[in-house]
């Protein structure tokens, strides 16, 4: 059954079928072999209660935000700015691109929205500066990962849900690890840079006058990130509630710069909604996939063979770690937190683990899910914004040395549990 | 947009009414897009209000977080013809990239039908759905008791035009295939082309020098 | 002779210790343990499914699976009828909802075969849903003014009528909503909420059981009806048995719950906490009562209608000595 899902599933996608209808003829075909039951019937269901999920209703709210950020040059400021302060280092803009994400992750519940946003500000850039185009897709893909690990997060919100976990206590969790992961990618920048200078094209000119100037347009988002976190935290209002009011705040910021305007409006639309139908039809197909899954025990094979191993508790988190990686190269991150966390989570709980990290440990799972090929959201993300469309090979190989970070990043968190529970632990 | 390249002075008569229609279902899907960025901001506008209402007079509008939900069904399926359009539905390219002209066409071919049978399945399913809704009289299970069949026809309709996009996209790249025309087959159905993105980014800039303040 | 089969089921929320301490128990290892290894299934609670349990038993009808679990409050959009074993206030003791849904069972049945085509086998509960409170308060009387979580339609009815605002929002957003204030209570099972830890968040536990998450199991008609009689009835009896326990169960789970939550003894499926328990009078009794009779069922009555209310009188109305009518 698991190899015929996979060769399966490996034709498909060198088909070059679009992912939605990888996934859902994926599905088909294992529930016409493999399952007595009809389940193609669950079709509609599963799309409506998918597509009127109240917390996907973030992901557009999210891209929304990040679009009239974008269309109304918010964001170009920001990461002008940015490069000011950090174009410098060896591999000048990457070092924007993944500073620029890390802040806007702090706006923004959702990787593919910060990976659009940054990608879409950063990518008119690179023959401009004559950097190494793989190595700097690579930044972009994974820089977005941060927007799931720095809060809002929205799939936090969702781990939150599925387990009890506290999410205030998740949040506080996901700082210091995300800003750690953002200084890990910015050193492999430099590293490389470094070794293979050619790659990090031409330097910045900046100054420190340039850069005192440039500080107003951080701004914006310190505001932003006031809006959607502190009304959070100040009772305001629900983590998807503080989505729409981000929408908002980007509104008003816009036209406080006087960059609003209609056809600005009218493309931020366009942008917003050619990514979410696209993401929310691959997430109805991943969901329908998910449930045939379920129903011809995959699920269950693979949680008896997590169980019946018999390892010790770091061993067991070890095996778990690699199992998620294996699997996220194949699927999509939310419909693999459905699939999974209930099944995983309680054997982490029992071998003693607090939920709160486990919790961390899974969003650098998913990070890595994005940026692993053949199926990785952040991947097609920056692919379908590149001003110069090539090869989709070129972002899923710049963004393997991240995905190397992804896995430094994880063995670290696992190492020492306090970066990610020291800060929720000073609040208790 | 690829479309606007299918030439119909180039073909047979017969097809001018086929692209006529694709054409109309392109202006018709961005139209729904703009309907739905609207309708978004005025779903974030509602939540504001509620947020301060809740907080500051003590009362709710109550049931945002549902109509939040209908909005986001019927704004993606009428959307998703716009996307395809925009060729945003994103394929790994893999083995395409490798291919010659003839193979990237027949992969093309094969692309476009599996969306579009599995969207006909959705389709049908999604109205099967709401045969039952309308079958049970269902409302929503909360205190605006919304009649379902109200959202689900509108989401439905989305699918409906998605789906009927596709099947005429379908029967176009089938004329080209009788023609032997494998461009045209990968002009219509194909992964979006370099000359494409360059013109759909001009279009507005980000680091345009019109943006920067 | 028992027929040899393989039964597909969909359970209930899997996360919950229920689902695992009964369903699952029950589907996976008694079954097929008591029928001889005739009788084997594969259970997996909806949720797993990616499912939202408002759709089970339409899908069940389908012939999606062969026999599912739900609750029933989910089920509510599709018809009245599916809400009126659980309406807000109408079982204040687990012994009352145990009656109620005995009573309704049949009533359930009759019209379930038509309209989803499904044969109901059973009913039974989750432990008590009561309120959390991050705020003090006194008794019932104090939810006027507060904003309340709820998550249906009978138990938002039921805050508006005690002067509260009824708030929805995503499960998910409850426990930041708690510990932030945008809500002052919300409402779920004694243990239910102990598992979720909702008293990290929570100060006050208000433990007037103001409703029970009632549950049916049901079996596809045309899978029902090709059982041979010995199958049917051997099922059926095993069912029996486990919903028995799954009613006596809850009484104990229910205190359980409100004793972790308080911190009491003996708490032995949850977690110990320090909540305060706000004790009920006779007043909050009696205030209970008349919302559910002057608000609760007439509200339902209208949108029920005629027929239904008379089947809901006869079958429901000795047991809450009362009965209800459409204005
Ligand atoms: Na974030
Ligand atoms: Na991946």
């Amino acid at each position: 059954m698991l190899a015929t899902a996979l060769s399966t599933l490996i034709v498909l996608i060198l088909l070059s079928l679009p992912v939605a209808a990888v996934m859902g003829v994926l599905g088909l075909v294992l529930a016409e072999l493999f399952s007595p039951m009809p389940l193609v019937r669950t079709l509609g269901d599963i799309a409506w209660s998918t597509s009127t999920n109240n917390l996907l209703v973030a992901i557009p709210m999210f891209v929304l935000l990040g679009e009239i950020l974008l269309r109304t040059g918010v964001s170009a400021r920001m990461y002008m700015a940015l490069s000011h302060w950090l174009g410098w280092l060896p591999g000048g803009l990457m070092h924007s691109n993944i500073g620029t994400s890390a802040l806007f992750a702090a706006t923004s519940g959702s990787s593919v929205a910060t990976a659009a946003t940054v990608g879409t500000v950063a990518l008119p850039e690179v023959p401009v500066h004559g950097y190494n185009e793989r190595l700097f897709l690579g930044t972009l893909a994974a820089g977005g990962t941060l927007g799931i690990l720095i809060p809002p997060s929205i799939n936090m919100i969702i781990y939150a849900v599925m387990t009890n976990t506290s999410l205030p206590s998740l949040y506080l969790a996901g700082i210091l690890p995300g800003l750690l992961l953002a200084g890990l990618f910015m050193a492999l920048i430099a590293a490389a840079c470094l070794i293979n200078p050619r790659w990090g094209g031409r330097r910045i000119e900046t100054s420190w006058r340039a850069r005192l100037s440039s500080i107003p347009h951080l701004m914006p988002p310190a505001a932003i990130f006031a809006v959607v976190v502190g009304s959070i935290y100040a009772g305001f209002a629900t983590p998807t509630e503080a989505a729409a009011l981000g929408v908002i705040a980007a509104l008003i910021l816009a036209a406080m710069f006087r960059a609003l305007s209609l056809r600005v409006l009218l493309t931020a639309f366009e942008g917003t909604m050619r990514t979410t139908a696209m993401i929310i039809l691959i997430i109805i197909a991943a969901y329908f996939l998910n449930l045939v899954f379920a129903a011809i025990g995959i699920a269950d094979a693979m949680e008896h063979f997590v169980t019946t191993l018999g390892l010790g508790p770091y061993q067991t988190i070890l095996v778990i770690a690699a199992f998620y990686i294996l699997l996220g190269c194949f699927m999509e991150t939310l419909s693999m937190m459905i699939a999974t966390v209930p099944i995983v989570t309680p054997i982490v709980v029992s071998l003693g683990f607090d939920p709160v990290w486990f919790g961390i440990v899974l969003m650098l799972l998913l990070e890595t899910a994005l940026v692993t090929p053949p199926i990785g959201l952040n991947l097609f993300v920056v692919q379908s914004i590149r001003p110069a469309r090539g090869s989709m090979n070129d972002v899923m190989v710049g963004a393997i040395p991240f995905v190397g970070m992804l896995l430094v990043m994880i063995g670290l968190v696992i190492a020492v549990p306090d970066i990610a529970l020291w800060l929720p632990g000073l609040l208790r | 947009m690829s479309l606007s390249e299918t030439d119909p002075r180039k073909g047979p008569g017969a097809l001018a009414p086929l692209d006529r229609a694709l054409r109309l279902c392109g202006r018709l899907g961005r139209f729904a897009t703009w309907v739905s960025g609207f309708a978004l901001i005025t779903v974030c506008v509602l939540v504001m209000a509620e947020v301060l209402l809740r907080k500051f007079v003590g009362v709710t509008l109550g049931g945002m977080d549902e109509i939040t939900g209908y909005v986001l069904a019927v704004a993606v399926t009428w959307t998703l013809a716009f996307a395809l359009f925009e060729q945003a539905h994103i394929r790994i390219d893999v083995l395409y990239n490798l291919a010659n002209r003839q193979a990237r066409a027949a992969l093309d071919l094969i692309s476009l039908a599996s969306m579009t049978g599995f969207m006909l399945l959705v389709t049908y399913w999604a109205g099967q759905l709401l045969k039952s809704t309308l079958k049970f009289g269902a409302t929503s299970n909360t205190a605006l008791q919304v009649p379902l069949w109200l959202p689900q026809s509108l989401w439905l309709g989305g699918l409906v035009f998605f789906s009927l996009t596709l099947v005429l996209l379908c029967l176009r790249a089938i004329s080209y295939l009788l023609r032997g025309d494998a461009a045209g087959i990968s002009r219509i159905a194909g992964i979006k082309s370099v000359e494409d993105e360059i013109e759909e980014q001009t279009a507005l800039s980000p680091l345009d020098p019109a943006t920067q303040g | 002779e028992i027929q040899s089969v393989d039964l597909n089921v969909l359970g209930s929320v899997s996360f919950l210790s229920s689902y695992e301490n009964y369903e699952q128990a029950f589907w996976n290892d008694r079954l097929p343990e008591v029928s001889g290894g005739r009788i084997r299934a594969t259970a997996r609670g909806f949720d797993q499914m990616g499912l939202k349990g408002g759709e089970v038993l339409r899908l069940t009808g389908q012939g999606v699976v062969d026999i599912s679990t739900t609750v029933l409050g989910y089920t509510a959009s599709d018809d009245p009828r599916n809400e009126a074993a659980d309406l807000a206030g109408l079982a204040p003791t687990v012994e009352q909802a145990h009656a109620i849904a005995e009573a309704y069972e049949p009533v359930l049945d009759s019209y379930f075969a038509g309209k989803y085509g499904v044969k109901v086998l059973a009913t039974w509960p989750y432990p008590a849903q009561v309120f959390y409170c991050n705020t003090e308060i006194n008794g019932l009387s104090d939810i006027a003014g507060k904003k309340v979580r709820t998550g249906n339609r009978t138990l938002a009815e039921f805050v508006t009528a005690l002067g509260g605002t009824g708030v929805t929002m995503a499960f998910a957003d409850v426990i930041p909503a708690l510990q932030t204030g945008v809500v002052d209570c919300a409402i779920t099972g004694t243990l239910s909420g102990n598992s979720a830890k909702w008293f990290e968040v929570a100060t006050h536990l208000y433990a007037l059981p103001v409703g029970w998450s009632t549950m049916v199991t049901a079996a596809n008609l045309n899978f029902w009806n090709g059982l041979n009689r010995e199958t049917q009835d051997f099922l059926q009896a095993e069912l029996n048995t486990l919903e028995d326990e799954i009613w006596k169960g809850a009484g104990e789970e229910t205190q359980d719950g409100i004793n972790c939550n308080v911190g009491a003894d003996p708490c032995t499926v949850g977690v110990k906490a320090g909540m305060t328990l706000v004790p009920v009078s006779d007043g909050d009794r009696a205030l209970l009562d008349r919302i559910t009779h002057e608000v609760i069922l007439p509200k339902w009555a209208e949108r029920c209608g005629g027929d239904c209310v008379a089947e809901f009188n006869q079958a429901i109305g000795p047991i809450i000595g009362a009965t209800t009518e459409v204005n």
